[in-house]
């Protein structure tokens, strides 16, 4: 540096800078600071809460409230109606999805791709229009009851299957078709044929060929998925608060109950402490299984599928397209005609009657809550992709260790329910330093923190992928720490946070169990409302649930659809 | 033991393997010699029973097995790229046929030790098959495909993978490991020296037709049209007016048995030496110019633009040979050359 000229006193380029390793260290801690106090603070905090109101509800430690409800015949009967449903769901999905997914993966026919995505569509639907979907498919009337009275007459028996197991179970197998099909029909579509076709040259049978050689390869897939359907139905709460009836409550639903209707703080602790154990142990099983994948060569998805020849194979391949029309499309299009059916014919009454300050169910016409589902749900977005985005970034900067760590941490939230953190809100999140009480700041904290590891498993793939010489090249050019950021991370990263923040917007919008808790009486937002609007008797409100419902699905599903035109090429994960 | 007739199969409009005839007798071994995408996996699979033939028959020991199962059809198939079972190991792939076939344990445990002994794997039985290497893969496919003694074993491409020291040990073990299981033997390849030093017969393969089927010296030294000569690499192939037993082409008048008329005049490697080495004195000569020598290890080969526009590549077994800008003068010899009907020139 003795000063040669201009040219050549760039000093960041001096030998006497820090080496790349001492320096990188507290870039990843600095720029962790901000996720870690949100999560220090929105969820911690809330869970440390309920675990002491649970253990020690009058300050010290009494593990008989906790024992009270163990005990509880009412609590263990939830609890075995929560666990034997979700076990149902998950075999049922299971069984009703994995021929689909070998249909779609290894048939090739037209339309296989349109298919594919309209058998995504559920998943993604907010768990109250799932709710609403089946109400009015399997109410009493449903055009499935106005068919069988044309075919048998007036005497023809009324199909009402609300307030049933049956009818939840269905709406299970419905929401989680998409987790079996996309996970296990990813992999089975990059299968290579030819092992199969190896194992029948040795003489094995279709069947043979089958459990031998396929399904010992996509076990790994055929688990996970398993366990990712079996804790969403283990954690159902909308589906099964709107479907269900007495006797027929998830924890979830008794955790609401709990809060909401007995005011039993300590009896929805415990319920919660409850609920996270299974949540633990499934998400510890689910753990173990990923690990035992076995290393294959995959082959690319255009070499796997072949056109059905045979007759028994067409004859496949139509079941299960008309298991996806039945199944997945029908209680949709059955929701649409509800939210336009009168009392005589065809109306748009549940419509204009969104916008209608007249009703009394809610503190304001039904339409504000679209106004404030768009606010919060634009709200939870910005404050995911800030917390999700510095996070992800601290982690593809950091070793393999810290990686992982934030990996695991803001996982959390994605396993622990929904309700359990609006619980948690609501019983946190009410002394000062941090006193939200009825803020409506809480709704789209809490639909944040429910997006963040969407959020962050969307970007840390495509982070981790960029090239560590792009940005050492830029470097090398002159360009400074953060310009090398601006100039290589962020135009490639750009794709992924559009895609991010569409997954982040459609959650929040989405959202209902934690939004429950915090949403303010005259904020309600699209599926507070047409909850609302469902526990009220009245041909009106009902409409109007529906259209609600509808528009919501919309809203949502305009979103996937981004994504999915962002998104190209890609093997669909969770 | 196997017999095909007018085997045809299709994927919708384009015809992968074209009204085809082959058999193949007890123990023979029969090498299906084509360019990639000519149709030649098409029909080992289509023999296997992967692909369902549009036209028809197959038949294996006498019976038609045209409409049978794969697993009926007790044939073996030697994968390219070899399609082991990865959660597996290499005495599970192994076993995996002779399983299927309800072998008792004692018969299956035999077939998995004989089988890998014969491809010099023994003690590899526990070994998980991602951990061995690309040659022992191909070996631990080899002994799984002949592990439930096939009546006929098929090879698409097995030494398609491997690198090239590897491969030249293979194919001088494969004669003798095929002789040992004392099978008929299917063998499909696009590199005609394996074919041409494993075969008993060799078809050659085009746009799914066979365009010539015969002993492999007899393929050599006379293909059938000039697609089967450049495809075994013979060059030059000359355009030939035939006249009384004198073949002229724009290199030399060369003296041939053939009738009169349009032909092609097809130059085998050996056919053209320095005048110097000639055996025969009395050939035709040329003379030109060496462009180009490449040093070949026992040899070398000359480049030589001769004066007739020609190219033709000579052999040099001795030293000092001719420097590049030399003139040299050649000598052609009339029993190494062959001729063919004129027409597929443009082919």
């Amino acid at each position: 540096m003795d000063g040669d000229g201009p040219a050549l006193s760039a000093p960041e380029a001096a030998p006497a800078a820090p080496p790349a390793a001492r320096r990188r260290r507290w870039v990843p801690l600095a720029l962790l600071a901000l996720p870690a106090a949100f999560l220090a603070a929105f969820f911690l905090h809330p869970l440390a809460r309920i675990v002491g109101l649970g253990l020690a509800p009058e300050g010290s430690l009494e593990l008989g409230v906790l024992g009270r409800v163990l005990t509880d015949e009412s609590v263990r009967s939830v609890a075995w109606f929560t666990l034997w449903q979700a076990v149902v769901s998950t075999l049922l999905t299971l069984a009703v999805a994995l021929p689909g997914a070998y249909a779609v993966s290894r048939m090739d026919f037209p339309g296989r791709s349109l298919v594919r995505a309209a058998a995504t569509v559920p998943f993604v639907l907010p768990t109250v229009v799932v709710g609403s979907a089946f109400l009015a498919l399997l109410g009493p009337r449903s055009p499935i009851n106005a068919a069988l009275e044309a075919v048998l007459g007036s005497g023809a028996p009324t199909l009402d299957l609300r307030r049933t197991v049956t009818a939840i179970l269905i709406a299970h197998v419905f929401f989680n078709y998409a987790v079996v099909l996309r996970t296990v029909g990813g992999l089975w579509s990059h299968l290579d044929p030819r092992l199969e076709d190896a194992a029948r040259v040795l003489g094995a049978s279709r069947w043979q060929a089958f459990r031998e050689v396929s399904l010992p390869l996509l076990r790994p897939a055929i688990a996970s998925s398993a366990a990712i359907v079996f804790l969403f139905t283990l954690t159902s709460f909308g589906v099964v608060l709107i479907l269900g009836g007495p006797g027929r409550a998830t924890i979830e639903v008794e955790i609401h109950r709990a809060t909401t209707q007995l005011l039993d703080l300590p009896l929805a602790s415990a319920l919660a402490l409850l609920q996270l154990a299974a949540v633990l142990a499934a998400l510890a099983v689910y753990g173990r299984l990923q690990r035992r994948a076995t290393r294959q060569r995959l082959v690319a998805a255009a070499h796997a599928a072949r056109p059905p020849t045979s007759r028994g194979e067409r004859a496949f391949l139509a079941a299960n397209l008309a298991v996806v029309a039945l199944l997945l499309l029908a209680p949709l299009l059955v929701l649409v005609e509800r939210s336009f059916a009168g009392p005589d014919g065809y109306t748009l009454a549940a419509w204009q009657g969104l916008f209608d300050t007249r009703d009394t169910v809610l503190a304001v016409a039904p339409g504000e809550a679209v106004r404030n589902s768009l606010l919060f749900g634009a709200s939870a977005t910005v404050l995911a992709l800030l917390v999700g985005g510095l996070a992800a970034s601290a982690a593809a900067l950091g070793d393999g260790r810290a990686s992982r760590l934030v990996d695991r941490a803001l996982m959390l939230p994605l396993g622990t329910s929904a309700v359990t953190l609006g619980f948690g809100f609501l019983i946190a999140l009410d002394t000062p330093p941090l006193d939200l009480r009825g803020s409506p700041l809480l709704v789209p904290i809490a639909q944040a923190l429910i997006a963040t590891p969407f959020v962050v498993r969307t970007l840390l793939p495509v982070l981790r992928s960029i090239d560590a010489r792009l940005r050492e090249a830029a470097a090398v050019l002159g360009a400074r720490p953060l310009r090398v950021w601006a100039e290589v991370d962020l135009p490639i990263v750009g794709r992924a946070l559009l895609v991010a923040a569409g997954f982040a917007f459609a959650i929040a919008v989405g959202e209902f169990g934690a939004t429950v808790f915090v949403a303010r009486a005259e904020l309600p937002t699209m599926p507070v409302a047409i909850f609302r609007l469902l526990g009220r008797p009245g041909v009106a409100n009902f409409g109007e649930a529906m259209a609600m419902s509808t528009l919501l699905a919309a809203i949502t599903a305009a979103a996937i659809v981004m994504i999915d035109r962002i998104r190209v090429g890609q093997i669909g994960r969770f | 033991m196997l017999e095909v007739t007018g085997l045809t199969v299709a994927y919708g409009a384009h015809v992968a393997v074209d009204n085809v005839d082959l058999d193949a007798a007890r123990g023979e071994v029969v090498c299906v010699l084509g360019p990639s995408g000519c149709g030649k996996s098409t029909l080992l699979r289509a023999i296997a029973g992967l692909e369902p033939p549009v036209a028809g028959r197959i038949a294996l020991g006498g019976q038609d097995v045209t409409a049978a199962r794969p697993d009926e059809r007790h044939v073996g198939l030697m994968f390219q790229d070899h399609a082991l079972f990865p959660h597996r190991s290499v005495g599970e792939n192994v076993a995996f046929g002779p399983r299927m076939r309800g072998a008792a344990a004692a018969d299956i445990e035999r077939a998995v030790r004989d089988s890998l002994a014969l491809v010099d794997l023994e003690g590899f039985a526990d070994r998980p098959v991602a951990e061995i290497s690309g040659g022992e893969q191909q070996r631990v496919a080899l002994a799984r495909a002949i592990a439930p003694r096939p009546r006929l074993l098929m090879l698409d491409e097995p030494l398609g993978s491997l690198d090239r020291a590897l491969r030249d040990r293979l194919l001088t073990e494969l004669p003798r490991l095929f002789a040992a299981v004392g099978t008929t033997v299917l063998y499909v390849t696009h590199d005609q020296e394996e074919a041409l030093s494993l075969a008993d017969r060799v078809a050659v393969m085009r746009d799914g037709r066979f365009a010539q089927i015969g002993a492999p010296e007899a393929v050599w030294r006379a293909p059938a049209d000039g697609f089967v000569a450049r495809f075994l690499g013979h060059e030059p192939i000359l355009a030939a007016t035939v006249r009384g037993g004198v073949a002229a082409t724009a290199l030399a008048d060369v003296p041939v048995e053939a009738a009169d008329g349009e032909a092609l005049l097809v130059v085998l490697p050996g056919a053209v030496s320095l005048a110097a080495d000639a055996g025969d004195p009395a050939g035709p000569k040329v003379s030109g110019e060496v462009t180009a020598r490449r040093f070949a290890g026992d040899h070398l080969a000359l480049v030589v633009a001769t004066d007739a526009g020609v190219e033709l590549t000579v052999g040099v077994w001795r030293a000092p040979a001719p420097e590049p800008g030399e003139r040299v003068d050649l000598a052609i010899d009339p029993a190494e050359v062959t001729v063919l009907p004129a027409g597929d020139r443009a082919s």
